[in-house]
């Protein structure tokens, strides 16, 4: 019946087409070449009636419209073209030409100073997965991102420190709001994580240098994390490690999603078990508990929530550098809150905005045996954005923030009388303003223009950004990035000399980037310039008086990344970078210009991963090498002129998926025991020998060693319902 | 039927949008050639520029897309095609529509862009395993979700050296759901394909 239905359809339309005042419009499809374009849809605009291209790109239909119309011819991967016609009764004949589309995955891009990672990004150069694959980084941000070239193991420290920066130079941003306090506090001289676990987040764009003006305060780097826009579904995850468990639960419907996870973690039975080099009395013990919440609002609308909580205490004797037999008991205690909510929808055609609010705060109290040390923080972003396609070559990209930080610092004795206090309060509102402007579907630019008034030191500066993409052949990017920062000094310093003026670094980048088919070549020359650094006397350091910005420095060198993602070795991805850095500054209680102790010449890492697909499992190793840091020697002349050893490390982990729901993972830092030294301590008086005693600066066990188990539960049980069927 | 013919009024009393989908959908099923499948995509699209508020046209659109991509043999061709079948499906997302059957192509059209690069495979695996298993969750007789969940199993089980034995039964299990009449009183439009390509995979079963 069906066909008897169609053949009469065919019948009838043949049949009354003239009768109806039917139209013939046929016509012919090109390129800017001039050659056929096959299968254009060729259509009349609010009507069914059009056709596709053949293969010598002609097109003909039939319409019973009549009068004013507009007709469109689109492709994929080309402009639409629209044309006026008039339809009175005769055929027409037409020629249309389609211009190859700006903004497709062809497309230039700005690759200098950027890495995107996680996202839909075609540059993206790291995988959402890398961060928990990657041997070494033990699950940490920071910590696959010093695999990264452009950054330097600094590993008594385990923040990301970029290109001859200090630590404070980057910045972290979540959802486009600047994070207080993004690592956590530990004992001085332990390394730290980030607090933002690697799973909330859906895309992270970690910048070297150049980056958006719509970012500042970091004269170094900025690490831009999105979260998820979506839970991934309903489940529950249990992880159990030896010194600790962790329950994460999501729900998600179609609209919202919430999705938590609690920790807690005791590192008691963990140290009983395998030495360290600490003298602890109470091992690090910590809550952490992390929301998430999302809420489709309307066809468009998203509102995202994003809160983290963190404790943590331990204890550990510290022992006198002059006097080994001497010890004393430190305590530190940590409070941590953070909540950061954003709304973000479409405004007309072109438009979206962004609206968001970011607060933390943060306590750390560190306990003597006769005097407590008792420090808050407290601040947070508020941003509005606007994001617009003003045509198919130009977006713009512009917002207002503002940025507020409460910092205070008090000495107690134990009876909690108050003996000094330092505090400020830091306001910086700012404007920034940035267009991409696509030249042709090969060249484009980005400028911009970040606008900042600091409260403290009541400075207003205005920082140019401008960035230039070039594409070269079908998969390499040729890009150049130029930009001003400016950042109000590192905290500690701040505390004292409130009104000191702000820091100053100008970059230089040129980058080459290839991608293909899971091929990734990178390199990047750089050159970056430090203004108005703040330098102080070492011998009158409380005295803000003395503090002036007078300092400076430069940092220059070569990057290096290749990447082969499952391409060459079966079921293998690697990648290996380098890093070349010659640095020096005159900063803080600097004689004069010298290498900072946190900056080495060259560093590589090769990370190495292989998926066993028949026995389940996944390997990865990663191996890190950093050559010899400054450290300062008095016994020795100059500044800053002692070098420790190369730095080795070979780290391993090995995943096996039990069954569906059963993860275990057994995975190790250093296995081959190396002796890692990232510099020394020295002590205050001379001894026996008329030299200074010195104590190494060493990471706080050999090895770290996690064995532990992940259970996964769904709540759809697909598999038990397919075995009913 | 020389009766019928004579009968103008016939064809005033269909509406244009059944019209059109009869058209559309003909050309889909009889497709073969990539012209066939491009023709059949800018059919729907046509049709979906005007009737905004309906899925179908969209959904067969980005369907006819992925199968293009499927069918192409340039791996730089199909991303293009798959992004422009994604912002069908994009489209389709946000009006009135069929979830598991959404999910079910948005399940097939990421297997294909995993099958452009060895390299998405780790992500898009995980990405593309929950999208399906949430379009059978959503509807267990839906025999495209059940397709596609059983497809992505067994290219699972496959690259893991497991047994696939279960899966073939599924691919069973499907055409046996795909040989159903239509319900009553159900879009006379809504999707129906899954036959020839369940039929192949079973074909790869029985080797």
């Amino acid at each position: 019946m069906k066909k008897l239905v169609l053949i009469m359809l065919v019948v009838l339309g043949i049949n009354y087409s003239p009768l109806l005042g039917q139209t013939q419009i046929n016509g012919y499809i090109m390129d800017e070449a001039g050659k056929p374009v096959i299968g254009a849809n060729v259509y009349i605009e609010n009507s069914f009636d059009g056709a596709s291209s053949d293969a010598k790109g002609m097109f003909s239909f039939q319409t019973d419209q009549t009068g004013t119309h507009t007709l469109i011819a689109s492709f994929i991967g080309h402009e639409a073209v629209q044309m006026p016609i008039t339809i009175a009764g005769d055929p027409l004949s037409l020629q249309m030409i389609l211009h190859e589309k700006v903004n497709e995955m062809d497309m230039v891009t700005i690759t200098a100073g950027t890495f995107e990672a996680g996202g839909e990004h075609k540059t993206t150069i790291l995988k959402e997965l890398d961060i928990v694959t990657t041997a070494g980084a033990t699950g940490d941000i920071a910590g696959v991102l010093n695999t990264l070239p452009g950054t330097q193991t600094v590993g008594e420290e385990g923040k990301l420190y970029v290109r001859g920066g200090e630590d404070y130079e980057t910045q972290t941003f979540v959802d486009g709001m600047r994070v207080i306090r993004p690592y956590q506090t530990t004992i001085p001289y332990t390394p730290t994580r980030n607090r933002f676990s690697p799973f909330m987040f859906k895309g992270t764009s970690f910048s070297t240098g150049g980056y958006s003006a719509e970012y500042g305060q970091g004269l170094s780097s900025a690490l831009i994390l999105s979260s998820k826009e979506k839970a991934d579904q309903t489940r529950t995850d249990f992880t159990i490690i030896p010194f600790g468990a962790e329950i994460a639960q999501c729900l998600a419907t179609e609209k919202t999603s919430l999705a938590g996870k609690v920790g807690y973690f005791n590192m008691r039975p963990y140290y009983a078990v395998v030495p360290q080099n600490l003298d602890w009395i109470h091992p690090p013990q910590a809550v952490d508990a992390n929301l998430v919440f999302r809420n489709k609002i309307g066809k468009t609308g998203i509102i995202k929530a994003y809160g983290n909580f963190t404790w943590g205490t331990s204890q550990l004797y510290q022992y006198d550098i002059d006097d080994p037999t001497l010890k004393t008991a430190f305590q530190l205690d940590n409070w941590y809150g953070y909540l950061n909510t954003s709304y973000k929808n479409i405004l007309g055609k072109s438009w979206t905005y962004f609206i968001g609010v970011s607060y933390a705060a943060n306590r750390d109290e560190y306990l003597f045996e006769s005097s407590e040390v008792v420090e808050k923080t407290s601040g947070g972003q508020a941003k509005l954005v606007f994001n617009g396609e003003i045509s198919s070559r130009l977006a713009i990209n512009t917002g207002l923030d503002f940025f507020q930080r409460d910092q205070n610092m008090d000495y107690l004795d134990r009876e909690d009388t108050l003996e000094a206090g330092l505090s400020f309060r830091e306001q910086i509102p700012a404007a920034f303003l940035e267009a991409d402007f696509y030249f042709t579907s090969k060249f484009m630019a980005r400028m911009g223009l970040r606008a900042e008034y600091n409260g403290l030191n009541e400075m207003f500066t205005l920082d140019p950004r401008l960035s230039l993409g070039y594409t070269v052949g079908k998969y390499g990017n040729l890009s150049f990035a130029y930009g001003r920062f400016h950042q109000t000094t590192n905290e500690d310093l701040l505390l004292i000399a409130n009104h000191i003026g702000n820091e100053q670094s100008t970059h230089y980048i040129l980058n080459y980037q290839y991608i293909n088919k899971g091929k990734t070549f990178r390199v990047e020359g750089y050159y970056k310039h430090y203004d108005d650094l703040v330098k102080y006397d070492p011998l009158d350091m409380y005295n803000p008086e003395g503090y002036t910005n007078t300092g400076k420095g430069y940092a220059r060198g070569i990057d290096i990344f290749w990447r082969d993602s499952y391409s060459t070795i079966k079921n293998a991805d690697y990648w290996i970078s380098y890093s070349y850095l010659d640095t020096e500054r005159d900063y803080r209680d600097f004689p004069g210009m010298a290498i900072p102790i946190f900056a080495s010449k060259h560093n590589l890492s090769v990370a190495y991963k292989q998926f066993f697909p028949k026995i389940r499992s996944f390997l990865s190793a990663t191996y890190t090498f950093g050559s010899p840091r400054p450290y300062q020697d008095p016994n020795a002349d100059g500044f800053n002129t002692g070098r420790t050893k190369c730095y080795n490390d070979i780290s391993a982990s090995i995943a096996y998926m039990a069954t569906e729901n059963i993860g275990l993972f057994i995975m190790s830092t250093n296995i081959l025991g190396t002796e890692q030294i990232f510099g020394y301590r020295y002590g205050n008086t001379i001894n026996d020998e008329g030299l200074y005693n010195r104590s190494a600066i060493i990471p706080p066990a050999k090895r770290f060693i996690i064995i532990g188990a992940t259970i996964t539960l769904s709540k759809n049980g697909v598999m038990n319902q397919l075995r009913s069927l | 039927m020389l009766v019928l013919v004579f009968q103008p009024g016939f064809t005033i009393i269909n509406n244009p949008y059944d019209d059109a989908m009869k058209g559309a959908l003909e050309e889909l099923n009889q497709a073969g050639s990539l012209e066939d499948f491009q023709s059949a995509a800018n059919h729907f699209d046509r049709i979906a520029n005007v009737e905004k508020d309906k899925w179908l046209p969209s959904y067969y659109a980005a369907y006819a897309k992925v199968m293009l991509a499927a069918m192409q043999q340039d791996l730089e061709q199909k991303d293009p095609y798959l992004d422009a079948a994604q912002e069908n499906l994009d489209a389709v997302a946000v009006i009135e529509h069929d979830e598991s059957e959404r999910l079910a192509l948005q399940g097939f059209l990421t297997m294909i862009r995993m099958s452009v690069d060895p390299a998405r495979g780790m992500e898009l695996g995980m990405n593309c395993g929950m999208t399906v298993e949430q379009a059978y969750a959503l509807n267990n007789e839906n025999p495209r979700a059940l397709l596609m969940l059983a497809q992505f199993k067994h290219g699972l089980a496959q690259y893991m050296g497991q047994d696939t034995s279960e899966y073939c039964a599924m691919f069973e299990e499907v055409l046996e759901m795909l040989d159903q009449p239509a319900q009553e009183g159900s879009d006379p439009f809504s999707p129906r394909w899954g036959k020839n390509m369940t039929t192949m995979l079973l074909q790869q079963c029985q080797k």
